[in-house]
């Protein structure tokens, strides 16, 4: 089942030097899959990401999605002023959600992100990884039918990051959710991903499957394989 | 657990850490060099009245205080409720910034005190002698308020922005939870410098009687900034002094108790 649909989808913003940020965008996204979008700076990525959620709307073409969508940011976006537990809670409380279905959600979205014991701590006591968990859960309490996440690891090192690909893809296995990740990075793509979709220009150019079952490892047979596809198609590696 | 006390070191008045021995210790050296040098002044300006020690009780130094304070205050909250809808206004759109930005600037680039003689006039014809005061006050100081919260508008970044529409806080629930406390810390400047300059125009604002053809002093507004103006002009040195240094205490105490915390409070709120 189609949970989103982009079909033909352009987008430009006037006065910008590059005329279309999105040309005859393409791209279907089905129910409870990882769906990983690559491709390099400026093709348009975070663009899609803002139509999907609303953010943009597309200056022609059709967007197919459910309402409930939400997005974890590349630098978090947390508001300083909160603690972790009001922070993870504001979804929440901007719908005017009562205060004990709040608490119990909010504490269970906590958990399981692994930041129970940082409830009362603000954003700045944090690591840039605890920063992110604080922001995958703030998107999870709204229990998004889609969960979007913009490059959310490319500012945390590499073992960070090892860390949290384990976390999401739990989360992921509890929640059954839908979920759209832009990345930089091939190898997380592959790593997470049903299937990576690889932009350039503004438009989806090829879609890859990756038929690797999890936990995958970069060492097994088909994951360099398959990396190295992708990087041919995006024009990373000369033929 | 029990902790020991310890002396706070960490209050922060703009970037360095200023503690209580400090502050009264600067505040007292201040105050003395302060007697010393305008006894000096006086006796240069008009040495025959400045011999002569004129008597000022504790309870008209803390009237004329309250009284001045009081003009403050209020001038302060009236700028502070205009403001925040100005400031929002300003930025609302690209366009209204590219216009009204300019215009307010030019505006409050011309001096408040130059139209004072003539709020006097307009405020007489009413009776409402404090209001002449009040509004050159809130004339001058509006625009540090404005300009200010017009910088913090502008610094809020563009994620937050969106995680607001995102997350659902729309309208005024935007305004409550995201904006304003996004703007905090400019707020408590600008604020901060408000008072300053507020300090600097009261001297003059009080002194109603030079701008009334044929006024005396008895239509000038009671408090400290009257008061340091009349004791001069009558040499009255020792009442000078003691509304001066009145002032610089109180300032002082304003300063430490007031603005450092508020200040302090105010750096959870700034975005890294």
């Amino acid at each position: 089942m189609i949970n989103v649909g982009l079909y033909h989808v352009y987008k430009n913003y006037p006065g910008a030097s590059k005329k279309w940020a999105l040309k005859d965008f393409n791209l279907e996204v089905f129910q409870g899959e990882f769906f990983c979008l690559v491709g390099p700076s400026g093709c348009g990525k975070s663009t899609v990401l803002k139509i999907i959620s609303d953010l943009e709307k597309p200056t022609s073409g059709v967007v197919n999605k459910p309402e409930n969508i939400s997005l974890v940011f590349q630098l978090g976006a947390l508001l300083p002023w909160l603690s972790v537990e009001e922070n993870i809670g504001f979804g929440l409380k901007m719908r005017n959600t009562p205060k004990k279905q709040m608490e119990q959600s909010v504490q269970g979205y906590m958990e399981m992100v692994g930041l129970s014991d940082f409830a009362k701590k603000y954003p700045r006591e944090l690591s840039g990884g605890q920063r992110q968990r604080v922001g995958i859960a703030r998107a999870l309490t709204m229990e998004p039918d889609v969960l979007l996440l913009d490059e959310p690891f490319s500012a945390l090192d590499p073992l960070t990051t090892e860390g949290l690909h384990e976390d999401l893809l739990s989360i992921w296995k509890q929640t059954s959710k839908t979920i759209i990740m832009v990345s930089h990075f091939i190898e997380e793509a592959v790593r997470l991903a049903d299937r990576v979709g690889v932009m350039s220009d503004g438009s989806m150019k090829e879609i890859f499957d990756v038929r690797l079952s999890r936990p995958r490892n970069i060492h097994e047979d088909g994951f360099l394989g398959l990396t190295e596809r992708i990087s041919k198609s995006l024009g990373l590696v000369n033929e | 657990m029990a902790t020991a006390r310890r002396y706070h070191h960490h209050h922060y008045h703009f970037s360095y850490p200023l503690s209580f021995r400090h502050h009264f210790g600067s505040l007292a050296v201040v105050s003395a060099i302060l007697i010393l040098v305008m006894l000096q002044v006086f006796h240069l300006a008009e040495p025959a009245a400045s011999s002569s020690i004129h008597n000022i009780s504790i309870t008209t130094l803390v009237a004329a205080s309250l009284a001045t304070l009081y003009r403050l205050s209020i001038a302060y909250v009236i700028s502070l409720v205009i403001s925040v809808p100005l400031a929002l206004l300003i930025t609302s759109t690209p366009k209204t910034e590219k216009y009204l930005l300019p215009l307010f600037d030019i505006i409050q680039s011309v001096p408040a005190l130059a139209f004072f003689p003539l709020l006097v006039l307009l405020f007489i014809r009413f009776n409402f002698f404090e209001g002449a005061a009040i509004f050159i006050l809130v004339l001058d100081i509006v625009w540090n308020l404005v300009f200010s919260m017009v910088g913090g508008l502008k610094s809020i970044p563009n994620d937050i922005k969106a995680a607001s529409v995102i997350f659902g806080a729309k309208g005024f629930k935007k305004l409550w939870f995201v904006t304003l406390p996004s703007i905090l810390p400019y707020i408590i400047t600008g604020s901060f410098l408000a008072w300053g300059q507020g300090w600097n125009i009261i001297v003059v604002a009080e002194v109603l009687h030079n701008y009334i053809p044929g006024g005396n002093t008895s239509s000038d507004l009671f408090g400290l900034g009257s008061l340091l103006v009349n004791s001069t002009a009558s040499g009255q040195s020792s009442v000078f002094l003691a509304g001066l240094i009145t002032m610089v205490i109180i300032i002082g105490f304003l300063n430490f108790f007031v603005w450092q915390k508020l200040i302090h409070l105010t750096e959870r709120y700034k975005f890294d």
